[in-house]
This record gives structure tokens, C-alpha cells and sequence, in this order.
């Protein structure tokens, strides 16, 4: 009889390994959706000649990427074991054509709120770099033109196909695991490099691409030109596990930017039921399963940020790298309050073609959302995801029936147990014949069990295994859509720009003052030298324009506005980085030193005004203190 | 098309055209009096000052085309716009320096050949003023009829609105004021101690004026480009979206698709068969 319990154990504990399966759930309401922010009563409206939101992307993977991007996936998964797995290999493709689709769902919420072309998509090809690291490029030219935030999407997964029913981050079927970062100009945030939301395991990676950034950008100014450099997808910077650096962080939260970033965390979303069922209509292009869940309110989300940071400090340099490109003498005065008519005729001329070259790009997004949302490819994503639906849901009714055979198992296995206890070692004909049957039932519900484990598994893997080659015809015709969109527009933008210039150069009068590159000393004569690009008299700054100086210890400073004997004197904004932390202080500077009400954003804390004086912090400005500062736009009140 | 739409504006419009060319701005009007009765009538009832100065706009524009609307309508816009902008300060000093003044009933045709005329300007400067000082005062007493008709006119014809045409038409406005201009630095204006600050105003406001009309020469142009490259690319982009979805294999997917639920109810056979072989040997031993 003892070996009768000890049999019966071993196959309770079978039972129980076959186990309780999950029925891969997901959450209905996104943590997106809820602590809402205020939104503006005003809709934002672009800064002259820029976009306001970037919507980016992984479109797809550089063949040559193709096997580092997957290795370097799996392994910042945790999931190396199972990097050999060619099912694995194709869960993580879908990702691409995922992320690709999604992504419109985002740009078509942010188009419908937001001014007609200020909402442009950036597709990305993640390849390597001249080093052989990861990294990501933009497919079109929507960078090139200022803009005041860019938005990263991607779907992020558990890439072990065996996971799909059990791992947090799915993306499989009716759920979808998005992965954001949202980011400005690191000047319009410097305590977070411009990161103001980020996907948990991103907000490093965004954090150390706003550094990089920076780095680039100071190093361009020191060269005597203004770039609008663009960091790769902070996503492939996160795989490459690449640059990442920490910053203060909070959860995501309904009050205004602090100067700290929020993180969003990691959920698989389940997709709207109602606009799956309207996929497999006649007007399946028009249904987005994603909007309820999360893309409606990470739209309003992003913009209450638009509303949040100062729009002019987030597009200055990017729109100096653009009037660079029509103009080199007038960009450096774009930093400075200039009133001359001959300053304000030339602005008013490059902000008009900065526009059109905006309408014309912001065409080329259209239709790239016409191309793939209402497109054969839209419909082979919608036909996939239906496709996977039907799976999952065949996996969940399996895992079900799993959970019920296993609860019969341990049940049948409990009792028996019980009976053969209470007969001790005295067991009589009944007593051994109920243990019998007890033990039959138990047996065949665990084998059911297991057998339905390994069926729902196969399920899956079949899927992962037959839909490769749907796959790259998705990823192929996706690259021709962009490739061929991309190649028409670039001919035709060049030869626009070119004519743009040629009609800019016609009409212009001789500028009194010009940019040019001379020596910045914000401490004077003595001090440390740094480089001024801007208006220059006797070598040294003496009007508009942006100063760098960087230190031997790695502290640096950046100046943006007014300069008098090479000293900051005027309206100005002071960027200052020591040790890996970077500030900023806007407002009046008197020689070299602020002076006056000053707005102060330090990481971890809202912005504060304060009073200064000759370069000393005196304590919170009064309440109604103004703070004269070069973006009037916000200009702030004392407390 | 166009010609048949016209037409039948004219004909809608015939009766508003006949009070119009009359130029009754309505600010000019006493209140209306209303009639009641089958058909509602309003009746108008002008003072005696609105009547006088009607009557003196009208002598004074009686040499503008009458039946040609394009030309009406460009001496009107070429008059508003000559007039635009020009305060008391500096119709003082071009009254000052626009000796001897012309009469209040010159006719404006007249006036404005007078100042375009390079041999008056050179030989005679205080009389381009002075026929500066009759156009701008012209444009200034009777600014509602001018807009009046500018407005009908664009109305009747829209084709007027076309804005390289009004480009034209405030580029030539512009001559005319620095006819003026030219004229007062001959006379040595802009040294005068009273008048001087007026003039140099003047000449900041020409200078406002050539930038306005420069940039919407550009604008117009870039409008032009602007709508042409928009249209082609969209075009072409549509063109090249469409060839390449039709280029796409519809059948992989389904067959893909199909192939996993094969392969999934096989391996639910085997997963079966392979069940029963288990629970066979399980249950064998008993």
C-alpha cells in the first residue's frame, strides 16, 4: 500500500508540473489611460517653420542587421537559449511589421488633434554602424526639419515562443506590448536630456541618445554650424544595451513635466474586441484596435506635453540647422531677440519655405499611411492578426482545458490518496478497487493534461514556423513602399529646395549684422575661452547668437541669446552640466552673470523663478515676478 | 462654364450693381426706415453732408473706366493703396511742400498720369506733391466708396481677385508713392525742422510698403510651386503605392496560414495518438 501512495504522488506531482497554464490575459485599460493630465484649452500650434510631433518607428532590418539585431534581442531578453530557435527568430521579426502598423494608429490620433501638417512619421532601418553596432536611420527626410518632439513605438517581446502564454511582454494575437519613448530637444528638458516619457527598460537608452546628442550638437557649434542630429531608436540603443545611462525618473502621472522623466511600464495590452470583430469587414481599413487601449490617450498625453515645454527652446537649434541650410549668416541671429526689418524680412522669407518644405514632407507621410493602412499590406497585417486571434484564443480554450484536466488530476490523486491512507495496511477489496479507479482517473487526466500542453505549444510554434515567408514578403513590400516613396520624394525635395533657394536668393537685401564665429568668455578676460557663433565685434561675441565652452574637467556651458564683450549680457538662456547633471537658468544676464528673475529647472523639481543677483541665487522671487527671458511664450511668475 | 456662372452673377446682381455704382457705403446712410406691405421696402434717407461729399466722389472718379471692370477696378485699388497708411502728420508736410494745391475737383485719372510723369517730377517736384495731396485726399474722403466698389467689382468679377494681377496693381501704387517721395527729397523735406520727422516716416513707410509687396510676389510664386510640387508628388506617390500593393502575393498569407493549421491538426493527431500509447503503457501493469 505505501508504494501505492508513493505512486500516487509521483503522478500528483506529474499533474502538477503539466500544471495550472495561463491564459495569457492581458489588461484592458493601459495605465496610459488613467491620472489623465489637463489638456491645453488651446491647441498647440507648430513654432514657425517646424512639426511638432515625429512619430518613429523600426520599419525594418538591414539584411546585413539582421542576425546581430536578433542575437543582441535575445540576449537583452534573457532569452540566449533559445536564440537557435528559428520560431523564436520569426516572433521576433512579426515585431518590425507590428511596430510598422501600430505606429499609424499613434500618427492617425495625433493628426486628428493636432494643425494640418504638424504631424510627420519616420520610418527607421535598424543596421549597423561603421563600428558593426546597432543602430537605427531614418528612411525619409521628415528629420531634417525642426520639430519639437519625437515619438519612438515599438512593440517589445519575451522572444521564447514557449512564453507567448505566460511572459508580461506579449505581442501575439489580440495583445500588444508597446514600448515609447517620448522625447525634445535636449535643451527644452536638460536635466533629462529631453526625455519626458519612456517605456521602463528604454529610459536609459532615450537618456544616453539626448546626451550623445548634446555632445554632437556642442561639438557642430564648436565647428561653427548648427545640426540637427538624430538619435537613433532609443529601442535599438536599449538592444544594443549601447549608451544607456539613469536619470531621475517618476511613474507616469498626471501632473505637468517636472524635469523628470515618467516611466510607462511594460503591460501587454489586450486589443479592442469590438474593432478586431470590424477588421474582418469591408471597412477593416478604418478599424484600430489599438486606439481604445492606448493610442487615443498617449495622444492627449503627448499633447499636454506640447503644453507643458516651451516649443521655442525645443525647436531653436534644429530650426538654426535649417535656416543654416538657406541662410548661414541669419542662423546664428535666430537665438537672439533681433528686431532690425532687414533681420525680420529674411526670417519671414525662411520661415515661409521651411513651411512648404513641411506641407511638402508632411505629403509624403500621408501616404505612407495610405500606402500601408489602406494598402494590400495593411490588410495582410489585419489578416494576420486575426489570424494569430484565432490561434491565441485556440491556445487559451487549450490552456483551459489543461487547468480543468489538471484539476481533475490532483483531485482523482488527492482522493486516492485519502482512501489509501484511511485503509492503512489492512486494504480490503473495495477500498482497493476505488484506489484503482482513482488512480485510472488520475493517469488519464494528467497525460490529458500534458497532451494539451504540448498541443497548445505546437499550436503556436506552427504558426511562428509557417508564417516566414508572409513575413518577408510583408517586410519586403514595405521596404519597396518606402523605398520607392522615399526616392520619388528626395528627387522632387531637392530639386523643390533648390528652387526654394533660387526664389529666396532673388529677393534678399544685404543683412546689416551676419553671423560669424568668434571667441566666447563668459568670465571675461582671464577666464576660460570658449567658441561664439553669432554676431562678433573686436573677435569676441557682441549681439545674438549661441556660445559653447567646454572644460577640461568634462563640465561644459551652453549660451543662447544676447552677449555683450564676450560676456552672456542681455536675455539668455544658460545651459550648465557638471558632473553628468545638466540644469538651466533663462531669464536677464549682466556681464557674464544672471541678474534678475530667473526661471531655474533642476532635475527631480518643477521649474522655479527666482531672483538673482550678479550671478547669486537671493532666494524665491516675489509672487508676480516676471521672467524677462528669450521665450516669452512662458514666461514665468514668482511664488 | 466660367463665362455662364458670370452671367448669371451679373444677372442676380444687377440691380445690387446699379445702387452699388453709386458707391452708398452703408456707414454713409441714416437708418434704414422699413416699409411695411406684400414686398418689404427699405428706404433710404441721406443728410445733406453724405449727398455733398457722394456727389464730389463721383465728380472726381468720373474719368475711371466705366465699362471695363478690370480697369475700374485697378485705378480703385491703385488709389486705396496709394492712400493706405498715410496719417495727418505727413498729409501736412506733402500739403506743405505741394504748392500750389489742386483744385477739389481735379479728376483722378488726370492726377495720377500727373505724378507718374517723370518730366513733371524733375521740372516741377511741388506739383507731383500737390497731385500726391489730391490722390491721397481723394482716397481718404471717399474710402467707403472705393471699398464699396473694389467689392462689388471682385463680386461681380472674381477672376479680379487674382493675386499676380493685384500684385501689379499695388506695384504700380507703389511707384506712385515714390514718385512722392523722390519728389519731397527734391524739394528738401526730410531737412525741414517741422515737417522733416513726418517725411522720413514717409519714406519708412515706403520702404514697409516694397517689403509687403515683395513678399507677397514671393508668396504668390512659392503658393505656385508649392501647389505644383504638393500635387505631383502626391500623385506619384499614389501611383507608386497602388503598384506596388498590386504587385504584393495576396495567396501567401492565406497559404502560410493555412500550412500552420495543418500542421497543428496533425500534431494534434500525433499528441492523441501518442496519449493513448501512453495511457496504455501506464495502465498496462494493471
Amino acid at each position: 500500500m505505501r508504494f501505492l501512495v508513493l505512486w500516487l504522488g509521483l503522478i500528483g506531482c506529474l499533474a502538477f508540473l503539466g500544471g495550472c497554464a495561463s491564459t495569457a490575459g492581458g489588461v484592458n485599460t493601459s495605465t496610459v489611460t488613467q491620472n489623465m493630465p489637463m489638456q491645453p484649452l488651446v491647441t498647440p500650434q507648430p513654432p514657425p517653420g517646424a512639426t511638432l510631433v515625429i512619430v518613429r518607428y523600426p520599419a525594418a532590418v538591414d539584411p546585413d542587421a539582421q542576425d546581430v539585431w536578433q542575437d543582441q534581442y535575445f540576449a537583452t531578453a534573457g532569452r540566449s537559449d533559445v536564440s537557435s530557435n528559428p520560431d523564436a527568430r520569426a516572433y521576433i521579426d512579426v515585431q518590425t511589421i507590428k511596430s510598422s502598423y501600430f505606429a499609424l494608429s499613434l500618427y492617425k490620433e495625433l493628426s486628428r488633434r493636432l494643425p494640418d501638417h504638424s504631424v510627420l512619421l519616420s520610418p527607421h532601418m535598424i543596421k549597423l554602424d561603421g563600428n558593426g553596432r546597432l543602430t537605427s536611420e531614418p528612411m525619409t527626410a521628415a528629420e531634417s526639419l525642426p520639430s519639437v518632439l519625437k515619438v519612438d513605438f515599438a512593440t517589445f517581446i519575451d522572444p521564447n515562443p514557449e512564453r507567448i502564454m505566460r511572459a508580461r511582454n506579449v505581442s501575439f494575437g489580440d495583445l500588444v506590448t508597446p514600448v515609447i519613448a517620448v522625447r525634445a530637444d535636449p535643451r527644452a528638458a536638460p536635466s533629462t536630456q529631453g526625455v519626458l516619457i519612456a517605456s521602463n527598460p528604454l529610459a536609459g537608452a532615450a537618456f544616453g541618445n539626448g546626451a550623445e546628442r548634446t555632445e554632437a550638437s556642442m561639438a557642430a557649434i564648436l565647428n561653427g554650424r548648427f545640426e540637427s542630429d538624430v538619435p537613433p531608436l532609443a529601442l535599438v540603443t536599449y538592444v544594443a544595451r549601447d549608451g544607456e545611462r539613469g536619470l531621475a525618473t517618476e511613474m507616469l502621472n498626471g501632473s505637468p513635466f517636472d524635469n523628470t522623466a515618467q516611466l510607462y511600464p511594460i503591460e501587454a495590452l489586450r486589443l479592442s474586441r469590438y474593432e478586431l470583430n470590424r477588421m474582418n469587414t469591408d471597412d477593416g481599413a478604418n478599424a484600430d484596435p489599438l486606439s481604445a487601449p492606448f493610442s487615443s490617450a498617449f495622444a492627449l498625453r503627448i499633447i499636454a506635453l506640447l503644453d507643458d515645454i516651451n516649443l521655442g527652446k525645443a525647436a531653436m537649434v534644429q530650426r538654426a540647422a535649417a535656416i543654416e541650410n538657406y541662410d548661414p549668416a541669419l542662423a546664428p541671429l535666430s537665438f537672439g531677440g533681433l528686431q532690425t526689418p532687414d533681420y525680420l524680412a529674411r526670417v519671414r522669407y525662411i520661415d515661409r519655405l521651411l513651411d512648404a518644405e513641411r506641407k511638402y514632407l508632411s505629403v509624403q507621410s500621408l501616404r505612407i499611411y495610405d500606402g500601408i493602412q489602406n494598402g494590400e499590406m495593411g490588410a495582410q497585417v489585419r489578416d494576420m492578426l486575426l489570424a494569430e486571434t484565432e490561434i491565441l484564443e485556440q491556445r487559451r480554450e487549450l490552456a483551459r482545458q489543461q487547468n480543468m484536466a489538471t484539476a481533475a488530476a490532483v483531485l482523482a490523486g488527492v482522493a486516492a490518496v485519502g482512501v489509501a491512507a484511511n485503509s492503512g495496511d489492512n486494504v480490503g477489496l473495495d477500498e482497493m478497487l476505488a484506489v484503482n479507479v482513482l488512480t485510472d482517473l488520475t493517469i488519464l487526466a494528467g497525460v490529458q493534461a500534458w497532451q494539451l500542453r504540448e498541443q497548445s505549444m505546437a499550436v503556436g510554434a506552427n504558426y511562428l514556423g509557417a508564417i516566414a515567408p508572409a513575413l518577408d514578403e510583408q517586410i519586403e513590400v514595405q521596404v519597396d513602399l518606402l523605398d520607392s516613396s522615399e526616392t520619388i520624394t528626395a528627387i522632387r525635395f531637392e530639386d523643390l529646395q533648390s528652387k526654394l533657394q533660387t526664389l529666396y536668393n532673388e529677393r534678399q537685401r544685404a543683412l546689416a549684422v551676419e553671423g560669424t564665429s568668434c571667441a566666447y568668455k563668459p568670465q571675461g578676460d582671464g577666464g576660460d575661452i570658449g567658441r561664439w557663433n553669432g554676431v562678433c565685434e573686436n573677435g569676441v561675441a557682441n549681439g545674438p547668437g549661441v556660445g559653447i565652452l567646454k572644460r577640461a574637467d568634462g563640465s561644459s556651458q551652453q549660451y543662447y541669446g544676447e552677449a555683450l564683450n564676450g560676456r552672456p549680457h542681455g536675455r539668455g538662456y544658460m545651459i550648465r552640466e557638471e558632473n553628468g547633471s545638466a540644469w538651466g537658468l533663462e531669464g536677464r544676464f549682466s556681464n557674464g552673470a544672471a541678474d534678475g528673475t530667473m526661471r531655474v529647472s533642476r532635475a527631480g523639481q518643477g521649474d522655479t523663478i527666482r531672483l538673482y543677483s550678479a550671478g547669486v541665487d537671493r532666494g524665491p522671487a516675489p509672487y508676480g515676478a516676471i521672467v524677462d527671458g528669450l521665450f516669452s511664450q512662458q514666461s514665468g511668475v514668482g511664488s | 462654364m466660367t463665362q455662364r456662372v458670370l452671367t448669371s452673377a451679373l444677372k442676380l446682381t444687377a440691380s445690387a450693381l446699379a445702387v452699388l455704382s453709386l458707391g452708398l457705403p452703408a456707414m454713409a446712410q441714416s437708418a434704414p426706415e422699413r416699409v411695411s406691405g406684400d414686398v418689404e421696402q427699405v428706404r433710404v434717407t441721406l443728410d445733406a453732408e453724405t449727398v455733398a461729399l457722394q456727389q464730389s466722389c463721383l465728380s472726381r472718379m468720373s474719368g475711371f473706366p466705366t465699362n471695363d471692370p478690370s480697369g475700374r477696378y485697378q485705378f480703385f485699388v491703385l488709389t486705396e493703396t496709394v492712400g493706405s497708411n498715410i496719417d495727418a502728420a505727413t498729409l501736412d508736410a506733402m500739403k506743405h511742400f505741394g504748392q500750389p494745391p489742386m483744385p477739389s475737383d481735379v479728376a483722378m485719372v488726370d492726377v495720377i498720369e500727373a505724378i507718374a510723369n517723370p518730366v513733371m517730377l524733375q521740372a516741377q517736384p511741388s506739383a507731383t506733391v500737390a497731385q500726391t495731396v489730391a490722390l491721397v485726399t481723394f482716397a481718404q474722403d471717399c474710402a467707403p466708396y472705393i471699398r464699396g466698389q473694389i467689392d462689388s467689382l471682385a463680386f461681380i468679377e472674381p477672376n479680379l481677385a487674382d493675386p499676380t494681377f493685384n500684385l501689379t496693381i499695388r506695384e504700380d501704387a507703389l511707384y506712385l508713392r515714390q514718385m512722392a517721395g523722390d519728389a519731397l527729397a527734391r524739394l528738401g523735406a526730410h531737412m525741414d525742422p517741422i515737417y522733416g520727422p513726418a517725411v522720413q516716416n514717409y519714406d519708412v513707410s515706403l520702404l514697409g510698403l516694397r517689403n509687403e509687396i515683395e513678399f507677397t510676389a514671393f508668396e504668390t510664386e512659392l503658393d505656385d510651386l508649392e501647389g505644383l510640387y504638393l500635387s505631383d508628388l502626391d500623385t506619384k506617390l499614389a501611383l507608386v503605392n497602388d503598384q506596388i500593393n498590386g504587385e504584393m502575393d495576396r495567396e501567401i498569407l492565406d497559404s502560410s496560414v493555412q500550412i500552420s493549421k495543418d500542421m497543428s491538426e496533425a500534431s494534434e493527431e500525433e499528441s492523441k495518438r501518442r496519449m493513448v500509447e501512453t495511457l496504455f503503457r501506464i495502465l498496462n501493469r494493471y
